[in-house]
């Protein structure tokens, strides 16, 4: 069974009459690195959009562990929570996933939310800080930050809630040779691991240097 | 040579399409003194210094006594406690009860660092300074106080909920909304809209920056393109707070996820904090009763 299955989705964003997605089938497998690329405005940020429940299918479904995930299946609490806590999703625009004071609480956000131990907590935040080379900014405003150190906090932010599956809109953007290369080790032992990653990207070097199978979405 | 290095650089990533010849020229322009910028110096004062609305929390260590005696209250009290100061202050008839919140407000201020004072006073004196222009007609009607009665309470009122917000941090404001027992999505909602002020102010700094980067030499509609400005600073905004609500909720935000919240037991700083909050409620009625 396919961790990730898209069969004949549709989706138009309400404010448009266009189709956002047009018949779009593909699977994810578990412990897979995947990539969906195409052009601008082919659908990729809008796929993980449904994968996540943030938006839902007109036609066609998606299924998640073979669970179909759908307006009235994210009303079963125990379910979101299980899809809150499987899959991870660091938007395009890391602005937007920024909310707290520093970035210590942003990056704890997840793990306090589902109520862990404290010491679960700091043992998440701190590992997830160093990961991703957050240490010196803790106790800085995450509105404040970099583009480039963003990115890396609000990946550090979904990281921490420890996804089976890890999903990243253009992860490489604005980040320069050192933070990329933290990017694609992180993104590789994680895949080791046994977890699954799927990116929407344009970079097709970051593609290579995962291994990742390509997903094309067709533009029009 | 040189030419040919020249022309690669003038053609775009693609390597087929050249740059169209008025921006691959050089710059000649030199723009005539504007003598219209007052509009835009405004516009960008006035969200400069909305931006500036954007509460940042301290670390514990760097925080002043107040607020680390205050921080071990529960925020949900908090919250209680400052509505309540609110609601009295507004419902005063007279300014005796105002005077005194005021002189409460100013020493609790004065125990801050200078940035974060003014990031108490700064709001609550432009929010004064509306309502005394808003109550300047009021004086024609007779009520010869109520500009300055309206702006000192006005003063008051933001100045405490400015300290509050700017104590509690939005981690806190959200804390402090579901302690009220609010279901979390309206706590999302209410809490997103009391830091949509905020962003308000940085979305139109950054818009209003762009503007005036873009506004070369004498522009004669001022006015329209500060309007365009503001249209686009909600719709930013409404679209920033979308995105924010569901990176909230990817993160595990408004699930309940331990079973039931932890049962509320009460603790000596709230107890402190409830007698506090007592005293000046019967300050309050005292003084409105002492002026009938
Ligand atoms: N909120 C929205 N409302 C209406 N239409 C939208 C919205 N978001 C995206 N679209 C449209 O849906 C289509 C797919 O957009 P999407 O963001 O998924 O593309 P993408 O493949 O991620 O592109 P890019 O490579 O530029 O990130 C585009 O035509 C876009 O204009
Ligand atoms: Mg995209």
């Amino acid at each position: 069974m396919s961790l990730v299955e898209f069969s004949n989705v549709c989706f138009a964003y309400p404010s448009s009459q266009r189709l956002a997605l047009d018949g779009v089938s593909f699977t994810v497998d578990e412990g897979e690195a995947c990539a969906l690329v195409g052009p601008n405005g082919c659908g990729k940020s809008t796929s993980l959009r449904l994968l996540v429940g943030l938006d839902h299918p007109s036609l066609g479904e998606v299924r998640f562990a073979g669970e179909l995930v759908d307006a009235s299946a994210l009303r079963d609490a125990r379910f979101t929570k299980r899809l809150r806590q499987r899959v991870g999703l660091v938007f395009q625009d890391p602005d937007a996933q920024l909310f707290c004071p520093t970035v210590a609480e942003e990056v704890s956000f997840g793990p306090r939310q589902m109520g862990l131990s404290t010491e679960e907590i700091e043992r998440r935040t701190d590992d997830c800080l160093r990961m991703f080379d957050l240490e010196r900014l803790r106790d800085r405003a995450p509105w404040r930050l970099s583009g480039g150190e963003k990115r890396r906090c609000a990946t550090a932010c979904v990281v921490s809630l420890a996804p089976d599956l890890l999903c990243l809109d253009e992860p490489t953007n604005g980040l320069d040779d050192a933070s990329r290369a933290g990017m694609v080790a992180f993104l590789r032992s994680f895949v080791a691991a046994g977890k699954t990653v799927l990116v929407a990207t344009h970079d097709l070097q970051l593609v290579s240097e995962l291994g990742a199978r390509t997903i094309s979405l067709a533009g029009r | 040579m040189r030419a040919n290095q020249s022309e690669q650089e003038s053609c775009g990533s693609q390597g087929q399409e050249p740059l169209p010849e008025w921006l691959s020229r050089g710059s000649s322009y030199e723009p005539s003194v504007d003598r219209d910028s007052f509009a835009r110096r405004n516009v960008l004062a006035l969200t400069r210094a909305l931006a500036k609305l954007r509460s940042e929390v301290d670390p514990v260590g760097q925080r002043p006594w107040v607020d680390r005696a205050l921080g071990v209250v529960t925020p949900a009290l908090r919250l209680i406690g400052t509505l309540a100061l609110v609601a009295c202050v507004s419902m005063a008839r007279n300014l005796a009860f105002a005077w005194l919140m005021l002189a409460v407000l100013l020493v609790l201020c004065a125990m801050r660092p200078a940035h974060r004072i003014a990031q108490i006073v700064g709001p609550a004196a432009l929010a004064a300074l509306l309502a005394f222009v808003v109550n300047v007609p009021a004086i024609l009607l007779g009520q010869a106080s109520a500009p300055v009665r309206m702006a000192t309470k006005t003063f008051v009122t933001v100045g405490y909920v400015a300290s509050l917000a700017q104590a509690l941090g939005s981690d806190g404001m959200v804390a402090a909304l579901r302690g009220l027992g609010l279901s979390p999505h309206i706590a999302t909602v209410v809490d997103l809209a009391l830091r949509d002020i905020v962003l308000l102010g940085e979305a139109a700094t950054s818009l209003s920056e762009a503007l005036s980067l873009r506004s070369v030499g004498t522009n004669k509609d001022k006015t329209s393109s500060a309007a365009g400005v503001m249209g686009v600073v909600f719709v930013r905004a409404q679209r920033l707070a979308t995105a924010r609500a569901e990176a909230m909720e990817l993160r595990g935000y408004g699930l309940d996820w331990t079973g039931g919240r932890t049962r509320y037991r009460l603790r000596m700083a709230d107890a402190a904090y409830v007698l506090a909050l007592a005293a000046v409620v019967a300050s309050f009625a005292y003084l409105e009763g002492a002026m009938v």
